[in-house]
């Protein structure tokens, strides 16, 4: 898989742009003013940002009308979910155990080492479990999607879909928006639940808890307050790592290059865009008063 | 095509999996908050919820049983509390089981705690209230007996002027004693005394009672005060307000003699007069009736600090009216 | 500019053929402030095979893209079946693409499908109505006349180049297209295949009786398969003729063409 991952500074990841060719200049429009005082920097990231919202917006206005491309739906969600399974699994599991052995010192410390899964439980329920999920799902299926979709218009596969009658936007990009979107709530969900048993044995390691016992203590700490606005926001890391993946990858220069940048840069937008939407999530949670 | 057929046998198990545990979550979450069995609703009315919220637990001696459902405020001093109790506890809760509202462990939500009624009463329906007790506002009731206890003070000093006058100023000590308005004022304040030491004295019984039942556990206080410790610093408490009290009262008897001799005639008063034993007894008398009083001020200080007490006090107020 | 000088066409070659299928006329077409297409005329009839000839980068992959309407022109006309291309909707886009085949110069196999799929792709939407029967016999014909039957299975990074174009071939001839877009279609091969690979559009050109334009700069091949060549240059259609025709004429731009590769 393609997946190249350079160190450069932040700024460059976030204003990282193809300057794949306007397909139709149309006649010269005047430059406003104000354009040469933004800073290159600043412009490319309001292009990049424009052209991503459009992106979306072309996905909801094909999403509701066939053909559906299920066949691919599957195919992907099979890609997408089925083979993230075991990379999620052990980070989540690895993630509950850790997360448990580095909180049991602070809690004996005040000898409320009995709250352990309770605490442990609404870490990974509200917040570790679906952020951890979505960043590995960031990093595996934005890379995977970028570099497949770069070097399917490097190869000019769009292209022949495109001339072969199927709308390669529908049948390339919606099916793994959609994919992305259903499976990584998927993935969150049993990767919250293998969290889970990673620190029931990390609890059991250093006393006797029975599995019933610590289930029935991080359920009973666990609010639909906690579970569900975590659960929603999921599906927008799902929609986020889809779309961007796929933009990238659609919108991929020409070259070999090209396909490497695209996989590249949709890490690091997916991966950030995650961070951005968990802040969004915990505004708007906050502002209904579930917290 | 059998490549498909086991990759899209894969997806569904995934697809499965991950549904039936979501699930199973929803499930145990919502089971955690009643949502799936059968629940009857209870009301109580309280004055104040101390930041109880919906959602939080109802307990039955301990146990829980339900959550809250809605808080409602009727009225300015009245707030209706929605719970939502589980169908099996309708066999238990009573007529005259009190609500209370606590705190789950030293930091934790706030709850609502149901005690026990007596086996005599009926048992509880849907929809209907039970009584509620909660920390309710008794600064007002120490008020009225701080102010009790200056009126002591003002009574004492007037009294110890007296004596002075007595003792001191031996040239018009007739002509003050054979003044009857003075006296008359003397004897008004001295019933005064009276009426705020016997008050003393019942409260402080009665306190004594909170005490005991505190101590065997019994009653509503009683399962409030657990700590040993508190209940022995309460009775000690009471015990000094009950001899300040005490002391009050046998300074005001003692008085009381010495004036009746004054009121009874002239030949009484000579020896009186020259009697200085009588009069240092006056002197003593007044003495510790001044003591007394400003001990009590300091002792209802320390009582208003000891939240146990706000609710008792103001059942005592709501008996007062009456 | 330098005023085009067009080859002589024989009349005899006007009326050889059928109805013109392509009439491209003033066409224009830019990227930004280069000007790819300018003013491009070129008028390609049923049964004629219109080689393009031109430098690399010089916008020949951009004329075939706009025939197909992959990229829309700014000016001029272009009429594929008599129909404007700018102007048709998204549907009947579609079906007039149905009647073109367009072989891409990376031959643009779908690398997550096998080769039956990747030719099956195109009869998902305008194969309606045919059982899955008829579509594995169409493919396996297909596969057959470009002589890759066994290969049905595999998928195409187990492909060579030059099986890669002949699958290429065998996907867009599936749909028995009218006319044929090819893109370079030897660039990249060794000269026997890329021979090979001539000869094969020569048969199925003459086997299905299809029209087509070959973008290439491989004079082999031109020689091979055209009909007509045109030579574009700074956008324009610079000359046009026979393979014969051009290879006499002296302008310094055409002769380049020629000088190695004399008849």
């Amino acid at each position: 898989m393609l997946m190249t991952y350079n160190a450069l500074p932040l700024f460059k990841f976030i204003f990282m742009e193809n300057k794949s060719a306007p397909t139709v200049p149309a006649k010269k429009r005047k430059e406003p003013f104000w354009l040469p005082l933004l800073p290159d920097g600043f412009r490319d990231f309001l292009t990049e940002a424009g052209e991503i919202s459009r992106f979306v917006t072309r996905f909801f206005k094909e999403v509701w009308f066939p053909p559906y491309e299920f066949k691919e739906i599957f195919r992907q969600s099979y890609e997408i979910g089925y083979r993230s399974l075991p990379l999620v699994g052990l980070t989540a599991f690895i993630i509950g155990l850790v997360l448990t052995l580095q909180s049991r010192p602070t809690l004996a410390r005040f000898g409320a080492e009995s709250w352990l899964p309770a605490m442990v439980g609404i870490s990974i329920i509200r917040e570790i479990g679906p952020v951890i999920v979505a960043l590995v799902c960031a990093g595996k299926i934005g890379s995977s999607i970028g570099a497949e979709l770069g070097s399917m218009k490097v190869t000019e596969q769009i292209d022949a879909m495109e001339v072969s009658g199927t709308n390669p936007f529908r049948y390339i990009v919606v099916s793994r928006i959609l994919s992305t979107t259903f499976m990584i709530p998927i993935l969150v969900i049993m990767g919250d639940a293998i969290a889970l048993v990673g620190s029931y044995l990390a609890v059991k390691l250093t006393g006797a808890i029975s599995l019933t016992l610590f289930f029935q203590e991080v359920f009973e700490s666990t609010d639909f307050s906690d579970f569900v606005p975590a659960f929603i926001k999921t599906f927008f890391f799902g929609f986020a790592i889809g779309v961007i993946g796929c933009y990238k990858g659609y919108n991929s220069k020409k070259g070999t290059e090209g396909v490497g940048e695209s996989a590249n840069s949709s890490v690091v937008v997916a991966s950030l865009l995650v961070f951005v939407i968990d802040l969004v999530a915990v505004q708007i949670t906050q502002f209904f008063g579930y917290l | 095509m059998n490549k498909e057929l086991i990759k899209n046998i894969r997806l569904g198990f995934f697809v499965i999996t991950g549904t039936a545990l979501l699930i199973i979550a929803l499930y145990f979450i919502g089971n955690n908050s009643n949502l799936f069995s059968k629940t009857f609703k209870l009301y109580a009315r309280f004055e104040t919820v101390n930041g109880l919220k919906n959602g939080n637990n109802v307990r039955y001696a301990g146990i829980d049983v339900g959550t809250i459902k809605n808080i409602e405020i009727l009225n300015d001093t009245t707030i209706r509390v929605e719970m939502s109790v589980e169908e099996a506890l309708k066999k238990v809760i009573r007529k005259n089981s009190v609500a209370t509202i606590g705190t789950d462990g030293l930091m934790g939500n706030k709850l609502i705690n149901i005690s026990p009624g007596t086996a005599d009463m009926d048992l509880i329906k849907d929809g209907e209230e039970i009584e509620s007790l909660a920390s309710l506002n008794t600064d007002e009731m120490l008020r009225t007996l701080d102010k009790t206890n200056k009126n002591i003070l003002v009574i004492s000093a007037n009294l110890r002027e007296i004596s002075q006058n007595l003792t001191d100023s031996r040239g018009t000590l007739y002509t003050v004693l054979m003044d009857t308005t003075i006296a008359r004022g003397l004897k008004h304040t001295l019933g005064n005394i009276d009426v705020v030491s016997n008050n003393i004295l019942k409260i402080s019984d009665d306190l004594n009672d909170v005490v005991s039942e505190a101590k065997n556990g019994n009653g509503l206080i009683g399962t409030l005060v657990k700590d040993t410790v508190m209940a022995g610093d309460l009775s000690k408490a009471i015990k000094e307000v009950r001899s300040a009290g005490e002391q009050i009262n046998t300074s005001a008897g003692e008085l009381k003699q010495i004036l009746n001799k004054v009121n009874t005639g002239d030949g009484t008063i000579s020896t009186l007069i020259n009697d200085t034993a009588s009069a240092n007894n006056l002197k003593r008398s007044l003495v510790n009736i001044d003591v007394s009083a400003k001990k009590l001020p300091a002792l209802l200080e320390a009582l208003k600090h000891n939240f146990l007490f706000k609710a008792y006090f103001k059942k005592q107020e709501k008996q007062n009216k009456k | 500019m330098m005023e085009p000088v067009t080859a002589p066409v024989g009349k005899s070659t006007a009326r050889e053929y059928g109805e013109a299928i392509i009439e491209i006329a003033h066409l224009h077409k830019s990227f930004g402030e280069n000007h790819v297409l300018n003013d491009f005329n070129l008028t390609v009839r049923r049964g004629e095979n219109v080689v393009v000839l031109g430098k690399s980068g010089c916008g020949k992959s951009v004329l075939i893209k706009c025939i197909v309407g992959l990229l829309k022109y700014e000016e001029g006309s272009l009429k594929v079946f008599g129909k404007e291309i700018n102007q048709l909707k998204q549907k009947e886009l579609d079906e007039m693409r149905a009647r073109i085949g367009f072989v891409f110069q990376s031959s643009a196999l779908y690398d997550s499908m096998t080769v039956r799929e990747n030719l099956e792709f195109s009869l998902r939407r305008h194969g309606k109505g045919k059982s899955k029967q008829e579509i594995l016999q169409l493919v396996e014909e297909m596969l057959e006349n470009v002589g890759l039957a066994n290969a049905i299975n595999l998928m195409p990074s187990e492909l060579s180049g030059g099986m890669r174009k002949r699958i290429g071939l065998a996907r867009s001839l599936i749909l028995k297209p009218e006319l044929m877009l090819y893109d370079e279609p030897t660039t990249g091969l060794d000269p026997i295949t890329a021979e090979e690979i001539s000869n094969l559009m020569l048969a199925m050109q003459q086997k299905y009786n299809t029209s087509s334009i070959i973008i290439s700069h491989d004079m082999h091949c031109a020689r091979l398969t055209a009909n007509r060549l045109a030579v574009m240059i700074d956008g324009i259609n610079y000359a046009e003729g026979t393979f014969e025709e051009l290879s006499k004429i002296t302008d310094p731009k055409v002769h380049a063409f020629f000088k190695n590769d004399k008849l």
